[in-house]
């Protein structure tokens, strides 16, 4: 029997190897290969990956470069800070209860493609959907996430006391604690309740006549635009479809090609490229997943006939 | 069938967050402390396949009825234990209140539990570790920054990245990973 030790040390020398940058085709296709051979394999990987994602938090340690780029001399502060880090492990099992952090700023970032969970300093959890940058600031009084760009999935500890507000672009979302999500798209926001209620404002002080809108509940979707907001009508399916992605997916319902393509091309570097004509008005539906736009185009040519025009950059799609 | 990706999001949200409560049990009910890290590898298995089936709706009652059937099964097939300690096995350990707390605390201030768990490795392996995390240097720089060569740089990343799998989800000391095998992954640091 292969014990638990052997296969671990197997499962790290694959995540090294990912970890590495030299990482190409063949080893993907081989790694592949390895995580199917046994369950054992898979779950020992994702052990050892899920902890090593976790140890990205240290970047936080980092101290910002003052004038050069990069670092030119090894540290020697953090080995200090390292240890006094047990130290402060086991003060902070005292302090823990009584007060809170005072605002340490963070910065989160995931790359095209990318998807990962952020526990916040105040129990509170972020999970970054594709390409998306946000910024933290949990207070003692309050807690405020910036989403600089992209979409981002909300657990929010409950907290009267701090009241929990994220900022995208012309309007703030604020909550004691609930589950919901946002997107941006430049200008352009959008929230997504699963559980709890929210309320959505402009982040200017409302100018005269403006009338706050409603409360959010679960199953409500708001989309602003400048200082235009539209509440549409509730339904649990839409929000279903718009949190998709926390499972790496993209639910379709007589999506328009265009917009399914937009949402494929925020996934992959590949991107899909709608030819005009016909095509504008062809909806599609559907489940699928979001890193492989090469399926997704094999099913529209099989399905509807379409040609298909490969290039390394593009998947153009046309009658 | 579930889909795979949306079990391993499944199995790392809810499954591996009791790898702590998880070890205590099965250290609590089997004598021998080196077959631990296989019985827990196993329950893994079990429940990621049965997840595969079907999500699990209490994940926490599944992991530890698993762990508790995986006991009782060795414990006969071994026969080093007596019908009445079988019967002993303690039951599931009662639910959520036990675990809330910490799951909070740890997501609270998960910062400072990598930290500690960083300091509990060796020295050179530590210090790579965090060359790699902290300074976001690639394999490559940091050959070049500390002297090694490549595949040393690679076995202690690996060691690093076992010793931390092991302390920020226990919370206690990992049996040594270099100690086992991997190549190069036995010198220890300066």
């Amino acid at each position: 029997m292969r014990t638990a030790a052997i296969i671990e040390q197997e499962a790290a020398i694959w995540l090294a190897r990912q970890d590495g940058g030299d990482w190409n085709a063949a080893d993907a296709a081989a790694f592949a290969h390895w995580l199917d051979q046994c369950i054992e394999h898979e779950v020992s990987f994702y052990r050892l990956e899920s902890a090593w994602r976790a140890a990205d938090r240290l970047a936080a340690l980092r101290v910002p470069a003052r004038g050069t780029g990069r670092a030119a001399r090894p540290r020697i502060w953090w080995p200090m800070a390292v240890a006094a880090s047990l130290l402060l492990l086991c003060v902070s099992a005292v302090l823990i209860h009584r007060s809170p952090p005072v605002a340490t700023p963070e910065r989160f970032a995931t790359a095209r493609g990318g998807h990962s969970a952020v526990p916040l300093a105040d129990g509170s959890r972020i999970e970054l959907n594709t390409d998306t940058v946000i910024r933290t600031e949990i207070a003692n009084d309050r807690r405020r996430v910036w989403l600089e760009r992209g979409e981002a999935f909300f657990d929010v500890a409950h907290d009267p006391a701090r009241p929990f507000e994220v900022l995208a672009g012309s309007h703030r979302v604020i909550v004691v604690g609930t589950k919901f999500s946002v997107r941006r798209d430049g200008a352009d926001m959008r929230v997504s309740v699963l559980e709890g209620r929210v309320r959505v404002e402009p982040v200017q002080p409302a100018s005269l006549g403006t009338a706050p809108l409603r409360l959010l509940g679960p199953g409500d979707q708001a989309m602003a635009s400048g200082t235009n907001a539209l509440i549409l009508p509730t339904s649990q399916d839409r929000i279903a479809a718009a949190l998709s992605w926390r499972t790496g997916a993209l639910l379709f319902d007589r999506t328009a090609l265009a917009d399914a393509a937009a949402e494929f091309n925020r996934y992959n570097r590949r991107q899909l490229r709608i030819g005009s004509g016909a095509l504008d008005r062809m909806t599609i539906s559907g489940r699928f997943d979001a890193d492989n736009v090469d399926a997704f185009a094999r099913l529209l040519g099989k399905a509807y006939g379409l040609k298909i025009r490969e290039t390394a950059d593009t998947l153009e799609i046309s009658e | 069938m579930v889909e795979r990706s949306e079990v391993k999001s499944w199995f790392c949200r809810e499954v591996l967050p009791l790898e702590h409560v998880l070890t205590a049990f099965l250290r609590r009910n089997w004598r021998t402390g080196e077959d631990i890290p296989d019985f827990r590898q196993e329950v893994y298995a079990r429940v990621f396949a049965a997840g595969c089936q079907e999500l699990p709706r209490n994940a926490r009652a599944f992991v530890f009825t698993t762990a508790r059937n995986l006991l009782i099964n060795h414990a006969r097939r071994a026969a080093i234990v007596s019908f009445e300690l079988v019967a002993d096995l303690e039951e599931v350990p009662a639910p959520a209140e036990e675990l809330t707390p910490e799951r909070h605390a740890v997501a609270r201030d998960e910062l400072r539990h990598v930290r500690a768990a960083v300091a509990r490795l060796p020295a050179r392996c530590q210090e790579i570790v965090m060359l790699r995390k902290v300074e976001g240097m690639s394999h490559r720089d940091i050959a070049a920054h500390t002297g090694l060569s490549l595949k040393t740089v690679e076995a202690h990343l690996t060691r690093g990245m076992r010793g931390l799998a092991d302390m920020m989800r226990e919370g206690s000391e990992p049996a040594d990973p270099g100690t086992v095998h991997g190549a190069g992954a036995r010198s220890r640091g300066a």
